[in-house]
């Protein structure tokens, strides 16, 4: 577990929204935050669930460095704004091409997937 | 797994590109309470097989559907008129202002000549497990000053529901809040017509709520899926009921006679970007009763009006302000 930063774009709210993000704090859209390891221990402690993963799970916001590991998961066009605002700060790694080339990616999953 | 509290639940919504295919959540909404569930005609056999009880269940069509109750906010109102029976014109470059009418379309849909603009996919994280809902619309909803707060009750109906108890939670942003709070409503009547002024505002009104029901149904068809294949629209009642004081006869006569009134809902904490504004055009008493309920009780009347098409104009109209864009 390390640091990480995340930025956060939400194209439909003015830049200067405060968005507060679950387990992080506050962050303006158009902003980023360093998540400290200390962040990610007290909401794996409460959720029982990874930060970072759950950080990924949401197509508004950039998650920094470490998100080069990810290899599922289409790209919507607010998570690749996201990572364009993040590159022009220096602070990510944007997926690489594992991703684009997952068709099946885990924010679509079909119609009928769940039902049974 | 541990049980949970609602509290730690959260709702995310996003508007679909596809209708019916699941798109992870943007938007975060508070909320007061939700009840959206999967809803299924499951089949039992009644066949006769010398037993008195059923041997055989098959999976039936389903759809979802339950009620979200919430505080309005404007920066998450425009998402959710979206997906109503209502022809949206938005206009502004930042702060934006949508001006919403009846619509006449019979399907749940992405625009054209559907009786919605969008359709929307909501996410609901209970005790840390996720719900996908898909192709939902809202065929019900009303507007109400309960508690001196502006609050929305909205009858969701969706297409299906397709999360996995493998499912990874989304972490939830909550942009910043906005409510109305009891110094930032004024109801206004006036007679019957297109374009009335309201130019007084009334001091009568115990309560305000204003009620829409387009009457949808899930749409099951032949198909090899049992998800609902779309959302219809019906016959669009809508109506206003409140509580007045009882000063004298004129709105008795007015509830007899079924003379048409104008009322209007306005909301308001910045005009320019931060207002709901709800007009009845013509409104008829349905409902005005008065009586002595106790000895210590005010004078009051229980009315209710039902909205009724005016010629040239539109039976009732929103309009509301935000800084948010729905494109």
């Amino acid at each position: 577990m390390s640091d990480f930063q995340i930025s956060i774009h939400h194209p439909d709210f003015p830049n200067d929204t405060e968005f507060e993000v679950e387990g992080v704090g506050l962050v303006k859209n158009g902003g980023s935050l360093t998540v400290t390891e200390e962040m990610q221990a007290r909401y794996k402690a409460d959720r029982g669930i990874d930060l970072k993963d759950s950080l990924e799970e949401s197509p508004i916001i950039g998650v920094g460095k470490a998100k080069a590991n990810v290899t599922t998961g289409k790209r919507t066009p607010n998570e690749q704004r996201s990572d364009d605002m993040m590159q022009q700060v220096g602070e990510v790694a944007v997926p690489g091409t594992a991703a684009e080339a997952d068709p099946a990616g885990v924010n679509h999953v079909s119609q009928e997937g769940g039902e049974s | 797994m541990a049980v949970g509290v609602g509290g730690a639940g959260f709702i995310g919504i996003a508007h679909e590109t596809v209708m019916g295919t699941y798109v992870a959540p943007t938007t975060y909404v508070p909320v007061l309470s939700e009840g959206l569930n999967y809803t299924e005609d499951r089949y039992i056999s009644p066949a006769i097989r010398g037993k008195t009880i059923a041997s055989l269940v098959k999976q039936g069509f389903y759809h979802a559907e339950g009620d979200i109750d919430w505080e309005v906010d404007t920066a998450l109102l425009p998402y959710f008129l979206y997906i109503m029976r209502l022809a949206i014109v938005k206009t502004g470059a930042g702060p934006y202002t949508y001006t919403c009418t009846l619509a006449s379309g019979a399907s749940s849909g992405i625009g054209g000549a559907n009786a919605t603009q969008k359709t929307m996919s909501i996410t609901i994280v209970r005790n840390g497990r996720v719900f996908k809902y898909v192709g939902c619309v809202i065929p019900s909803y009303n507007f109400r000053v309960e508690d001196g707060v502006l609050k929305s009750n909205m009858s969701v109906m969706g297409l299906g529901e397709t999360g996995l108890n493998a499912d990874t939670p989304p972490t939830a942003s909550f942009a910043a809040r906005k409510m109305f709070g009891a110094d930032a409503h004024t109801v206004a009547v006036d007679v019957a017509g297109t374009s009335p002024t309201f130019s007084t505002p009334s001091n009568d009104f115990n309560g305000f709520t204003f009620a829409v029901n387009d009457n949808g149904a899930a749409q099951n068809r032949i198909r090899p899926s049992r998800q609902a294949s779309y959302i219809s629209f019906g016959e669009t009642e809508a109506t206003i009921a409140t509580q007045l004081d009882f000063q004298d006869r004129t709105e008795m006569d007015a509830f007899i006679a079924t003379t048409g009134k104008a009322l209007r809902l306005t909301s308001s904490n910045v005009p320019a970007s931060d207002q709901v504004q709800i007009t009845a055009y013509n409104a008829v008493y349905t409902a005005y009763g008065v009586q002595l309920g106790s000895i210590g009780d005010i004078v009051m009347a229980d009315t209710e009006l039902r909205l009724i098409d005016i010629a040239s104009g539109t039976p009732f109209q929103i309009v509301q302000t935000s800084t948010t864009s729905i494109t």
